[in-house]
């Protein structure tokens, strides 16, 4: 579709910042238009990039689960770690790409909590994948609009 | 709002059976709050051949509540600190029967010429008062640590009992974890590890269990243009507990995302503690310290996500809640990011 829906969302925010809101006076008001202009904003932001790093978000955690399994002494857990591990996305849609990091992500929480009760270096570097991990995730879910939003506080809107 | 208007009208005569003529003069909700409804309403009537005019903030709760709060804790809250050092409204009213208003409300009289927006102390006339807000912010807050805990009573609904010391932390932590629990709408895999730490590594006992206020940051207290502080508010949270948990939450960098090294854009963290610990006796452990500024983090999670969860069902579609949820949420992630690097080191 041209535009796209990321240009229609952005233009929108942008009309509404630059031309509604110096006009109006109601302080109600101009917060609602604030709001409106912000999350609009969110949605362009995210709408390209949210199937791109759900799958790269996917694969890296059956990369980790495939790498954690030689430290993974409780076979229950191992069988289902294994088996995600060599799942595949088949559906790109958003909400099934969704619904698989969802899934993906309890079992990787599971792991986690199991990887800290066990000694030896070979948990340690898990650990640490782990932790790169949650950092990516932090950093896939961090938004630009976040820093303009307390920048428009700052401002008094 | 003509509704309200005349279930007001019809409460105020029923409060003051004497008063005749009463009239709404003006009625506005002021907004920003996630978890009720607020208006300021100016009233008159006549009593006695007198022509009396009233301005009042009222209090109501939403149908459905973001956070599990009881109207009373925070009624209690407010009148345990009446004629204190501890700056708080003067109470009027207090309803639980829905017929009135459909839902519990309070009122209480409205302090003017002051505003609750924290961010003003980045620009003038603000900026140039920001000092001595900050210095009275942490007095006011050691002051409601050295108040007998036995003047406030949580509302009914909530935890009644006193804590021992060394079951403030978890107490806190089981509530706000349940909280999370019962809200999710996916996995959060750096709040539950965070969790995990928290439990793994207790702070020291409280050195004393106080009266907490649950919620104690910039933006919750009015200010005018002289830097003081002329009342505290949003105690809906208040508890008996540890009181590093709210000296902690006042250091939330959230609140002061442009100036991260100041308690909410005021004054530096450091001075702040010291004043804290001057007024109080108290010892921040910097341990304990770091403990419950990492749960500062988990509690505030629990409730962006709780209201992430609100605006998804559409429980309330408030734009404040559901930008509100996704801003914090992104923030606190990343404070909460670091404060664990910062435990794992």
């Amino acid at each position: 579709m041209r535009p796209t829906s990321e240009t229609i969302s952005r233009t929108i925010a942008a009309n509404l910042l630059t031309n509604q809101l110096p006009a109006i006076t109601d302080d109600h008001e101009k917060k609602q238009v604030a709001l409106t202009a912000l999350l609009l904003m969110l949605v362009a932001e995210t709408f390209d990039g949210t199937a791109a790093n759900l799958i790269e978000e996917n694969q890296s955690l059956r990369r980790l689960f495939s790498s954690a399994l030689p430290v993974i002494k409780d076979n229950h857990l191992k069988d289902r770690v294994k088996e995600a591990g060599r799942s595949t996305d088949e559906n790109f849609r958003i909400s099934a790409l969704d619904k698989t990091n969802c899934d993906l992500l309890t079992l990787f929480v599971e792991l986690h909590t199991y990887i800290e009760t066990l000694e030896g270096p070979d948990a340690r570097k898990i650990e640490e994948a782990i932790w790169l991990e949650i950092d990516n995730y932090k950093n896939h879910r961090k938004f630009m609009t976040s820093d303009i939003a307390s920048s428009l506080m700052a401002s008094g809107i | 709002m003509e509704i309200l208007k005349k279930q007001f009208i019809s409460y105020v005569s029923h409060q003051i059976p004497e008063a005749k003529e009463i009239d709404i003069k003006c009625i506005r909700q002021i907004f920003g709050g996630a978890s009720r409804q607020t208006f300021s309403i100016e009233f008159s009537y006549t009593l006695n051949g007198k022509n009396l005019s009233q301005q009042v903030v009222l209090r109501r709760e939403f149908k459905s509540g973001i956070i599990d709060t009881k109207t009373l804790t925070e009624w209690e809250a407010y009148r345990a600190f009446q004629n204190t050092d501890v700056p708080v409204p003067k109470l009027l009213w207090i309803e639980q029967d829905p017929k009135w208003l459909d839902t519990p409300f309070f009122v209480m009289e409205e302090i003017t010429g002051c505003q609750a927006l924290h961010y003003q102390f980045l620009n003038s006339p603000y900026k140039e008062v920001k000092e001595k807000a900050g210095e009275k912010f942490c007095k006011i807050m050691g002051n409601i640590h050295v108040k007998d805990p036995s003047i406030f009573k949580p509302g009914a609904g909530a935890e009644q009992t006193m804590p021992a010391p060394d079951e403030c932390w978890k107490r806190e932590l089981d509530y706000w974890e349940k909280d999370a629990d019962k809200n999710a709408l996916r996995p959060y895999p750096l709040f539950r590890s965070a969790i995990r730490w928290l439990r793994r590594n207790p702070p020291k006992p409280a050195q004393k269990v106080t009266i907490v206020h649950g919620d104690m940051r910039a933006g919750n207290f009015l200010f005018n243009e002289k830097g003081e502080i002329k009342a505290l508010l949003d105690w809906e949270m208040a508890h008996y507990g540890d009181p590093l948990e709210d000296l902690a939450y006042s250091l939330n960098i959230l609140w002061s995302w442009n100036d991260s090294d100041k308690i909410g854009l005021m004054i530096p963290r450091d001075q702040g503690i010291k004043i804290w610990e001057q007024t109080t006796g108290f010892k921040a452990d910097p341990e304990s310290l770091f403990w419950w500024e990492v749960f500062t983090s988990v509690k505030s999670t629990a409730i962006w996500i709780s209201m992430n969860k609100t605006y998804a069902t559409g429980e309330n579609t408030d734009l404040i809640v559901c930008f509100g949820g996704i801003w914090a949420r992104d923030l606190q992630r990343r404070i909460l990011f670091d404060q664990m690097k910062e435990a794992r080191s």
